[in-house]
């Protein structure tokens, strides 16, 4: 069974101008123990699509369709009489099953908190027996497990005292603090200098090997995802275009938009070619219709593009793709 | 710590001496003396006082030696009444004053806090309206105008409650709720705008990504971040409530330093203005220290130097 269960996952905005539909019927699946990533520009809802799963949407965000299964357990907020048990349930699993990493290491800590107050928080919130003297223990043994030097003198300390990299560590010994079954990675390294990107990729791939849970890791940047993912999804426009094992997503692209986004990889072994970006930019996600929402920058769109979205077609147990040039009636366009 | 502390108690001294002098000329320079011609009759007797006060000496002269007691920590004795000290008058009338005023910034703390914080959170707009609606009002009205106001229907037509003097608890009741509404709406404005700012920021997510309750996020996450700006106001806010209100004090005919300052002013009473004025002088200053330590100790990124 899949640890974390995603099926038609749908979530609005509203805003003054309208309702934003940033997630459209995303269906996900995680299994015990597998990282996957899911990759997509700014604004493609990939982002939006954990934050329903946590219930950390914005107040004006909200899940109107789909279930959220956590090992077997249902936790959509629809499956909830009331905001309160929602919550209340969520409480019980946020920091305990499920953790998350942020993106700005230097905005994501409370600035007046000790680190110490800071790492035992969810270690007490669900170990409401523990000693404080206990806690202390637990958050420095985190501390040496994200490898902060000197772990004795530094938590005591306040979030300024450390560099960005240090504090993404802190980020990540939070989230690991209760060993929890699913972790998502919300574009952990964006915010940080590339050396200290390297780093932190190289702790997250060490911890991968050494924690037994899933790891859901959002992310732009399909370098990332080559490293340490053993699948991926591909999202546009708030919806799933292309799931696949890392290395169909790679060799056997079928979707024209993650074949867009493998020519922007520069190589450096490679000689050097020109990068072909995709031209255009994403649709606004305000009021969009049932198309295709990479109908007005695909060069190799059709009629029926613009009136719907195909299903699903499946090319093994892993790899999937929504596109009409999947269709029986549209084999051999857009060949290259 | 230590030697910011022993800086600022410097610089306070300074301020204090420049205030002081400045005080002095411009009482001075003021027209009317406090040895009026009503109670020196006669020619002989008026100068007889001049000179015991000191009066017929140069301006400079006169200045140096205020200083100079001053420096051994002699305020000086009252020149209208005859052998009061003004330490006497501070001793007697401080503890009046700064009771009255700890009530009204105790008063106007837990209100103020109270009312911003549930303005800022419920869920429930009308709360929000009816807390800003209250905060205007008690922004814009005067507080002598509250004060007659509260006299005449509370006092006079209602007979429900005291208002001269501090004799009874229920003294206390018209002159604190005069003089904490405009502290009580500038904490509530300043708390609610601040905690909204504060929700809104991502460190609030990662608290509640760790399976800690709203509420306590709240309390634990949002309210130390939130209370910075209302200490900043709160501290020297403190110190003008302990200096007392010269109308309300008069008003309610509570015997403080307000009322007895405002009394010292109408008799030219040299001494007991100049002691006065470096007293008051002396609690802003301190309290100014103190709001910025304590703002210190709330955010560690401040650092004293």
């Amino acid at each position: 069974m899949a640890m974390l269960e995603i099926n038609h996952l749908t979530t609005e905005f509203t805003t003054e101008n309208g309702i934003v539909k940033a997630v459209r019927d995303v269906s996900l699946k995680v299994e015990k123990g597998e990282v996957l990533g899911i990759v997509g520009e700014s604004g493609s809802g990939k982002s939006q699509t954990m934050f329903s799963v946590m219930g950390l949407l914005a107040g004006n965000g909200k899940v109107v369709e789909g279930s959220i299964k956590l090992d077997g357990k249902e936790i959509s907020p629809l499956s909830f009489e009331n905001r309160k048990d929602y919550e209340k349930t969520m409480d019980d699993i946020r920091g305990n099953d499920m953790a998350m990493i942020f993106q700005d290491p230097m905005t994501f800590l409370n600035p007046v908190l000790k680190i110490e107050t800071q790492l035992v928080e969810p270690i007490i919130n669900h170990n409401p027996d523990i000693s404080k003297k206990e806690a202390r223990q637990r958050a420095l043994e985190l501390m040496r497990k994200v490898g902060i030097p000197s772990p004795e003198n530094r938590i005591d300390q306040y979030p300024h005292q450390f560099s960005g990299g240090m504090r993404q560590r802190i980020i990540i010994a939070i989230a690991l603090a209760c060993n929890p079954k699913v972790i998502i990675a919300d574009e952990p390294t964006t915010a940080l200098d590339v050396t200290i990107q390297a780093q932190v990729l190289d702790l997250i791939s060490s911890l991968k090997d050494t924690i037994d849970s899933s790891i859901i890791m959002i992310t732009h940047d399909l370098g990332v995802v080559a490293s340490i993912c053993d699948r991926i999804a591909i999202m546009y426009g708030g919806k799933i275009v292309e799931t696949g094992t890392a290395e169909e997503i790679f060799y056997n692209p079928q979707h024209p938009y993650t074949k867009g986004l493998l020519q922007c990889i520069a190589n450096p072994e490679e000689e050097r070619k020109k990068l072909h970006p995709i031209p255009g930019s994403p649709p606004d996600l305000l009021n969009i219709s049932n198309e295709c929402p990479f109908v007005d920058r695909c060069e190799s769109a059709m009629k029926i593009c613009k009136l719907a979205m195909n299903d699903y077609t499946s090319f093994s147990d892993t790899h999937s793709c929504s596109c009409w040039l999947q269709h029986d009636m549209a084999k051999g366009k857009g060949e290259e | 710590m230590g030697r910011y502390i022993l800086k600022r108690l410097a610089i306070g001294a300074v301020t204090l001496f420049l205030l002081a002098s400045a005080t002095f000329f411009l009482m001075k320079a003021t027209p009317g003396s406090p040895i009026s011609a009503e109670k020196y009759k006669t020619q002989a007797a008026y100068e007889a006082a001049e000179k015991l006060y000191n009066l017929d000496k140069p301006i400079m002269e006169q200045y140096f030696l205020y200083i100079e007691n001053l420096a051994h920590g002699d305020l000086g004795e009252s020149m209208v009444k005859t052998g009061r000290k003004v330490t006497d008058t501070i001793k007697v009338g401080f503890p009046v004053t700064a009771k009255v005023g700890t009530v009204a910034f105790l008063a106007a703390l837990i209100i103020g806090i109270s009312l911003g914080t549930a303005a800022a959170l419920s869920k429930k707009k009308w709360i929000n309206n009816v807390c800003m609606f209250v905060a205007t009002i008690g922004v814009s009205l005067p507080s002598f105008v509250l004060a007659i106001f509260m006299i005449v229907f509370i006092g006079v037509k209602l007979r429900l409650l005291p208002f001269i003097g501090l004799n009874t608890p229920a003294n206390y009741v018209l002159p604190v709720i005069s003089l904490s509404l405009y502290p009580i709406s500038m904490i509530c404005r300043l708390t609610r705008s601040s905690i909204l700012e504060v929700m809104k920021q991502d460190y609030i997510i990662l608290a509640r990504s760790k399976g800690t309750p709203y509420r306590k996020v709240i309390l634990k996450h949002a309210l130390k971040n939130a209370m910075l700006p209302v200490v900043t106001y709160a501290g020297p806010a403190f110190a003008y409530l302990l200096t007392g209100s010269f109308v309300i004090e008069n008003i309610y005919s509570i015997p403080g330093i307000g009322s007895e300052m405002v009394s010292a002013l109408t008799t030219r009473d040299y001494p007991m203005i100049m002691g006065l004025t470096i007293f008051l002088g002396l609690l802003v200053i301190s309290f100014n220290l103190l709001t910025d330590i304590i703002s210190a100790s709330i955010d560690p990124r401040i650092k004293l130097k």
